[in-house]
C-alpha cells in the first residue's frame, strides 16, 4: 500500500506539471488529502535540492521538463527499491522477445514429463500425466525466444470446468539436448482463470505471473533473480546442489522445483531458464480451489 | 463543415507493445481531427491546432531523433516520462499490479531511442465518438483550441502506419 501511496504522490504532480505545461483548462489537481501533502513534500524536498518548484509562477518550460523527469527517475527509483528487490532484466528480456509460434510444429514431438513434474501431478487429485498430455497437444498458443527454435516454450491452456472453478493451465517446455524429437514439459501453474483471462493469449506474461505467484528468489554469483534467461557459472560448481543457488525466503526443508537447461563449455557452465517453484503452494492451492 | 472522418495519433512502438502487452490491448492515446494543420487552407479553424498537438510534426519529430539516434532527445525523453505516468495511472485504477509497473519502468528505462519509433495510428472518427474526450487548452492565440484524447482506444478501432 506504501509503495502505490508514494507513486500516487508522484502522478499528482506529473498532473500538475501537465497543466503547467499544456496550460490546460478544467483540470484540477487535489493535494488537499493525504496523497495531496505528500506530494507537496516531494516538491519540496525537490524545491529546496534542486531548485525546482512546480508551483512557482516563474517556472519555465524547460523547469517543468526538467521536474518531470526527476519524477520519472523517483518512480523508477522507488518501485525497485521497494518493490522488486530481484534483478528483473531476465524477464524482461524474454518478454520483449517472445513471438507467437504455430503449434504444427511441435505438434509431431514427443512429450515427455520431468520427474519433478510426475511427482507433483501425484498429488494433485484431478489431474494425471494423461490429462496434462492431452493440454499440451491441444495447447492454442505458444511462444519462443527468436533464434533459438524449440529452445523456451511457454503456453496456456484453458483447463475448462475441471470442478467448480477453471484455470489456466501453464507448462514451460524445453526441448532434450540435441534431440529434437523430445519435448520436456518441465513446470505447471495452475492460475485462476477469471483473475488472468486478460492475457489468455499471452503465455510469456502468463509464466511472469506465476512467477510472481509461485516462484522464489534465487541468488546465484551475488545477483538475486527469479528468473535467469542466461547465465554463467565456474565448470567446477556443483550444479546438483542447492547451495550455490542460496534461496531466498524459503525454509529449506519446503519441497521445491528447480528448472535449469545448461550446457557445458571448455570454461564454464552455461545456465539458462533457472527458475524455481513452490511446489506444494502450487499442490494445495490447487486442491483447496477445487474442493 | 462536415465532420473528420478520421482522428490520427502518433504514438511510438514502445507504447503498442506496452499498451498490448500490458493494459490489455486498451490504448490510451492523444489525437487530433488533422494529420498536418500547417497544410489546411487559411481560414480553417484547425489550422491552429498547436505545433506540439500535429501528428505530422510529432512523427517527423521523433523519426528525425530516431534516425540520428539522439539519445538526449527532449522528445523521446518526453516520450518516457509519460509511459511512466501511464504506467502510473493503470497501477491506481488497479488494471495492473506493482511487479507489472516495475516491469514496465525497467522497460521504460532501459528502451533503446530505435524503441521509439513513430506509429501512426488512423482511427475512423465513428468508431471513437463516444470515446473521443476534449481538453480545453489556455492558448491567448487560440481561444479555441482543445487537446483530444482516448483513454481505451481497442486495437481493433485503428489502423497502423508507418512512413519514413
Amino acid at each position: 500500500m506504501d509503495n502505490i501511496f508514494i507513486i500516487q504522490a508522484l502522478l499528482r504532480l506529473l498532473d500538475f506539471a501537465a497543466i503547467r505545461k499544456f496550460n490546460l483548462k478544467d483540470k484540477n489537481v487535489n493535494f488537499d488529502d493525504k496523497i495531496g501533502k505528500k506530494a507537496l513534500s516531494i516538491n519540496e524536498k525537490l524545491k529546496e535540492t534542486k531548485g525546482l518548484d512546480i508551483f512557482s509562477k516563474k517556472i519555465t518550460n524547460d523547469e517543468i521538463s526538467k521536474f518531470e523527469h526527476l519524477i520519472g527517475n523517483a518512480m523508477s527509483n522507488h518501485i525497485n527499491k521497494k518493490v522488486v528487490l530481484r534483478k528483473i532484466d531476465d524477464e524482461i528480456k524474454i518478454l520483449k522477445n517472445a513471438i507467437p509460434l504455430d503449434k504444427a510444429i511441435y505438434e509431431k514431438f514427443n512429450i515427455k514429463f520431468s520427474d519433478s513434474l510426475n511427482r507433483m501431478l501425484e498429488k494433485v487429485s484431478t489431474i494425471n500425466s494423461e490429462i496434462l498430455l492431452k493440454l499440451v497437444i491441444k495447447a492454442n498458443y505458444i511462444s519462443k525466444l527468436p533464434h533459438e527454435v524449440l529452445k523456451h516454450h511457454y503456453f496456456t491452456q484453458s483447463i475448462v470446468n475441471i470442478n467448480k472453478k477453471d484455470f489456466f493451465l501453464i507448462s514451460v517446455l524445453s526441448h532434450e539436448h540435441n534431440k529434437r524429437e523430445n519435448l520436456h514439459v518441465n513446470e505447471l501453474f495452475l492460475l485462476n482463470k477469471e483473475q488472468y483471462s486478460k492475457f489468455d493469449r499471452n503465455p510469456i506474461q502468463l509464466f511472469l505471473k506465476g512467477l510472481d505467484k509461485y516462484g522464489i528468489d534465487l541468488s546465484i554469483n551475488g545477483t538475486l533473480s527469479r528468473f535467469y534467461y542466461h547465465i554463467e557459472v565456474p565448470l567446477n560448481t556443483n550444479i546438483q546442489s542447492v547451495e550455490f543457488l542460496n534461496m531466498q525466503n524459503i525454509d529449506r526443508s519446503e519441497p521445491f522445483s528447480l528448472s535449469m537447461l545448461l550446457k557445458k563449455t571448455e570454461k564454464s557452465i552455461e545456465l539458462q531458464d533457472v527458475f524455481a517453484t513452490r511446489t506444494n503452494l502450487i499442490i494445495n492451492e490447487f486442491n483447496n480451489n477445487i474442493a | 463543415m462536415k465532420g473528420n472522418l478520421l482522428f490520427y495519433s502518433t504514438n511510438t512502438k514502445i507504447a503498442f507493445y506496452i499498451a498490448e502487452q500490458f493494459y490489455n490491448s486498451e490504448h490510451y492515446v492523444w489525437c487530433a481531427p488533422v494529420y498536418n494543420p500547417e497544410k489546411l487552407e487559411a481560414y480553417d479553424f484547425r489550422k491552429k491546432i498547436p505545433v506540439s498537438s500535429s501528428p505530422y510534426k510529432i512523427y517527423k519529430n521523433l523519426l528525425d531523433d530516431v534516425g540520428s539516434n539522439d539519445k538526449h532527445s527532449y522528445k523521446i525523453e518526453q516520450n518516457r516520462i509519460g509511459l511512466k505516468k501511464g504506467a502510473a495511472i493503470m497501477l491506481e485504477k488497479g488494471i495492473i499490479d506493482e511487479n507489472d509497473f516495475a516491469r514496465i519502468l525497467a522497460i521504460v528505462d532501459s528502451a533503446e531511442v530505435n524503441e521509439f519509433t513513430p506509429l501512426l495510428y488512423l482511427i475512423p472518427a465513428n468508431n471513437v465518438e463516444s470515446k473521443i474526450n476534449t481538453v480545453n487548452v489556455e492558448d491567448s492565440a487560440n481561444p479555441l483550441s482543445v487537446e483530444y484524447q482516448i483513454y481505451d482506444l481497442k486495437r481493433e478501432e485503428f489502423e497502423i502506419i508507418e512512413f519514413e
